[in-house]
């Protein structure tokens, strides 16, 4: 891969290290299966706009990306939740069990208010360091969102990693290989 | 693994994503990113998968045992070895022609109903 020129190669290597945070939002085991390759073709995607789009085209694939991340992780994650269900069997304990899930549904609502504010605020600045790319007021609201959504439906165990490592939620883990360049 | 042994026309139809996989897969073994711009090659840009929605269909896709990982790659002195190929089989092979077979019924009836791009709207027929 041909290096790229400041702020071009800033604006690259941010948006890997926040397209690695994101796939956090996707199950454990989908992110061990896919999560390594998903994040070496979303680099050769960012590198291909970026050399033939600049920031336009860089901002385009992220409008793109977080649509197409949004969509499949929910996809993923109600998967994997109805296989959860199929696994209790029988729906009376469904029913048992729905008054704590109600319980815990009002205590995961409040930790999604405080914490997507935490994230957000980390994301935006993550996202103002992108070779100067600046969210307006609507733009940061539509980014809270989503990230509050994603913080809803995400691991939160998979979250405080990521943010905890530089480089993504795989980084350090045995069975992890580099991201591959193009 | 599992589903290896039902019958592809049980998954069908399938989905737009998974049949331009298999389809980008039909004549050679492809790594995703390539896989990705196969797509949006034979479309002419039209169709643009996504990591997320490109690597969903490809875990679905070895899960049902319609593709799998490659054993030996096209040149390894051109490329990376880190990048996995992912190569159709018979089974998928099978999916892929039924499903191309049910969209051939859909366009034929298309067709006689007066639904064909290259046939003139009744409408605009009768207007003209």
């Amino acid at each position: 891969m041909a290096p790229l020129q400041e702020p071009h190669g800033r604006a690259l290597s941010g948006s890997e290290r926040i397209y690695g945070a994101l796939l956090a939002a996707y199950p454990k085991e989908f992110r061990r299966a896919h999560g390594r390759e998903m994040a070496q073709v979303f680099r050769c995607m960012c590198h291909e706009e970026v050399v033939s789009g600049g920031r336009g085209g860089l901002t385009r694939l992220w409008v793109r990306t977080l649509l197409d991340l949004l969509a499949t992780a929910l996809a993923e994650r109600t998967k994997k939740a109805l296989g959860r269900r199929m696994l209790v069997g029988s729906s009376s304990k469904l029913v048992r069990g729905g008054g704590l899930a109600a319980a815990a549904g009002g205590v995961l609502l409040i930790a999604y208010g405080v914490l997507s504010w935490i994230i957000a605020a980390r994301l935006y600045g993550e996202m103002n360091d992108l070779g100067g790319v600046k969210l307006g007021p609507q733009a940061s609201l539509r980014l809270i969102q989503e990230v509050g959504y994603l913080l809803f439906i995400g691991d939160s165990r998979a979250w405080s990693d990521c943010w905890s490592a530089p480089d993504g939620p795989d980084r350090g883990r045995p069975d992890r290989r580099p991201v591959a360049s193009v | 693994m599992g589903g290896h042994d039902e019958d592809p026309r049980e998954f069908l139809p399938l989905t737009p994503a998974v049949l331009e996989i298999l389809l980008a897969l039909a004549e050679e073994d492809l790594h995703g990113y390539a896989i990705m711009r196969e797509v949006e090659r034979r479309t002419g840009g039209e169709t643009r998968l996504g990591p997320g929605t490109l690597y969903r269909s490809v875990g679905q896709l070895l899960q049902r045992g319609w593709i799998r990982e490659a054993d030996e790659r096209p040149d390894p002195k051109l490329d990376d070895e880190r990048r996995r190929y992912y190569r159709l089989t018979d089974l998928g092979r099978r999916a892929a022609t039924a499903e191309v077979g049910r969209l051939e019924g859909l366009v034929r009836t298309a067709r006689r109903k007066g639904l064909s791009p290259a046939a003139r709207p009744r409408t605009a027929q009768g207007e003209a």
